[in-house]
């Protein structure tokens, strides 16, 4: 097995591009593109939103109930990177009605830096959830 | 001439190693933005983008997948409107070039909303 140590990978020709080939040997594909550049699992079902893990988060504010702030702390180097997410109920496994949840981008992005704010719901109600997932794909600076 | 490196593992010298499978396999193999007019904002690995509708939206990607059990991740959301959003990608089945979802409100009702994002995870051809 072969192994690679160090702290830093840079691409020669371009240092911001290093290609890897796909698992079926088909194609090659740019590394930095493909990696989530930042995301958040929080738990709001206390009130108060609470970071589980992350990456590339700077914090997690509570703007009101069923919308929370994420800041990232190493900028993007534009407002049209792609967010994906879900949220999931307070306590239940539901999966229909009152009981459906997700997690939806409640304005529209426009800082590379700033907050981007995210909603939870549940029949057309804003709910804190008990499991919120974000990440965010795109460009950094 | 470029460089390459082939390896089974990379090893930081405090943040731990990673199997080089998880970085190819764990990245997002196409993800992409669009606004309520389907016009693509920001993507990767896609090649077009098809409005079928309101709300409606397939994904077709420039390099196929291996096969057409990709996982698909997403979100959408209006400017500060209080309308509620729901994404799902149970309309059509998805092939190895394309996948399509729907956003709607909580009413069930199809919306074209100013922000529709998904990602794809799952093993290029």
């Amino acid at each position: 097995m072969s192994e690679v140590i160090t702290d830093k990978l840079t691409g020669k020709t371009a240092a911001g591009n290093i290609d890897v080939t796909s698992e079926g040997g088909a194609a090659t594909m740019q590394l930095q593109q493909g990696l989530a550049k930042h995301f958040i699992n929080f738990d709001a079902s206390s009130g108060t939103p609470t970071s589980q893990d992350s990456f590339n988060v700077s914090s997690l504010t509570d703007s009101a109930t069923g919308k929370f702030g994420i800041n990232v702390a190493n900028n993007y180097s534009n407002v049209t990177y792609s967010l994906a997410g879900y949220a999931c109920g307070i306590n239940t496994n539901g999966f229909s009605g009152s009981q459906s949840y997700g997690l939806g981008v409640n304005l529209e992005i426009t800082t590379t830096s700033g907050t981007h704010e995210l909603l939870s719901f549940a029949a057309s109600a804003y709910r804190d959830s008990k499991h919120c997932d974000a990440q965010g794909f795109g460009d950094l600076a | 001439m470029a460089g390459t490196i082939a390896a089974d593992t990379l090893t930081h010298s405090s943040a731990g190693s990673i199997a080089t499978n998880f970085v190819v396999e764990g990245s997002a193999k196409v993800w992409e933005r669009h606004n309520a007019s389907h016009v693509l904002n920001s993507s990767f690995n896609v090649s077009s983008i098809t409005d079928n509708g309101t709300g409606d939206t397939t994904v077709t990607y420039s390099n196929a997948l291996s096969a057409a059990t990709q996982i698909i991740g997403g979100s959408a959301g209006n400017d500060d409107s209080n309308e509620c959003i729901i994404v799902s990608n149970s309309r059509a089945a998805s092939t190895t070039t394309t996948h399509r979802y729907v956003v709607g409100d909580t009413g069930g009702t199809y919306r074209d909303r100013a922000v529709n994002a998904t990602l794809v995870h799952g093993d290029l051809a």
